[in-house]
Parts: structure tokens; sequence; C-alpha cells
């Protein structure tokens, strides 16, 4: 059950998500805005959908 | 300052608490640090909580969350030199590295054959890109229990 993903791609994951993350600036990404990161990252299919 | 200010100074004063400590602030050092009083700091992380800013305690109602890091002990251990972060999750783990920018090295366990291991990354990159990560819960549910995923 669930999603295996490659370390490289969750990497990749976690500096995309969290660059910024506590900078005064930051807002909260939109669930577009997730989608079309995880699509970025070839996080697609059924267990990537956000909403 | 208006709720949205108060909110943002909030939700940097708790970063940069967990940032230097590795711990959760109190709502008194929050309070003393954003200059607000301890109820209008209450409030504001309840208003942080529903917008999944950051995460309370369902029953305690304190701090149990400020994603990356967590508040409690995890099966994620992140560590740099001298300071020292507990992580909510493997992403979140990596997350700490990524969002300070700095190296560090992440003891956790093989979710498959409990084995130890560490992950070491060195800021920019990761030390070694060999292994996977699991992911247990599809996007679209990761908010209905967030402890869980």
């Amino acid at each position: 059950m669930g999603a295996v993903v490659s370390l490289e791609t969750a990497w990749a994951l976690a500096v995309a998500w969290y660059t910024g993350r506590s900078e005064r600036e930051w807002r909260r990404r939109t669930p577009a805005e997730t989608q079309a990161l995880f699509t970025s990252l070839g996080l697609v299919g059924p267990f990537w959908r956000v909403t | 300052m208006t709720t949205e200010e108060l909110d943002r100074e909030v939700r940097l004063s708790v970063y940069r608490h967990f940032v230097r400590t590795g711990h959760a602030p109190s709502l008194r050092e929050t309070s003393e640090h954003v200059g607000a009083d301890t109820t209008d700091i209450g409030a504001s992380l309840e208003r942080l909580d529903a917008n999944h800013v950051v995460v309370l305690h369902p029953t305690t109602r304190r701090l149990w969350m400020a994603m990356p890091f967590s508040a409690v002990p995890t099966e994620f251990r992140v560590t740099s030199g001298e300071r020292a972060w507990w992580a909510n999750c493997a992403w979140d783990a990596l997350g700490i590295s990524a969002m300070l920018q700095i190296p560090v090295e992440i003891t956790t366990s093989c979710t498959d054959c409990g084995d130890p291991l560490t992950v070491r990354t060195t800021g920019p990159a990761l030390s070694n890109p060999s292994g996977v990560v699991h992911f247990a819960v599809p996007a679209a549910a990761w908010w209905d229990d967030i402890g869980f995923t």
C-alpha cells in the first residue's frame, strides 16, 4: 500500500516544499500549485492527486 | 497589528524557536518574542492550525508540529553538529536540511526490516542518493489525520 519514491525524488520534493518555509514571505501553496509541483517531479497518478 | 500580521509574526517566532532550540516554544515564550499577550498568541496558533500552517495537539492544543519540525520525539532524528531536531517523517527530515540549507545526519530505521538507517546530506544535496521513501497515505487524505500521515 502507499507509494514508494526514490530518495532522490524525496529530496527534490523536500527542497521544493521546504525552501523558504521559515521565511517571512512564505505562503501556503494552493492545491493547483501543489499538484503542479508533484507533476514536475513525476509524482503522478491517483495517489498524488491532491483533491 | 492586524490578525494577518500577528499570525505571520507568530509563525516566524515559532519557526525561529524550533530552528534555534530544537523544541517548540511555550505560549509565554512566543508571547514575549512577538509582544502580544498569551490569549492572542493562543488564538493565532488556532488560526494557523486551522490553515494547516502548524499543527496543535488534538487534546492539549499545544504545538505538535511546525512542519518539518516535530515538538515530540519521532522515528526521525536530524542532527547537524551540536544542533538536533525531531522531524515528522522522512520527507520532513530531508526538509529540515533543505529549509536550513545545512548538512544533516538523519537517523531512523527501515520501515520494512527495522534495521537502523542513516541518511546524510551536504546541504545542497544528498551525500548518497541510494534508497527509497515510502508514503503511506494518498495526498488527498494527508490532512484527514496528519498525525498518522
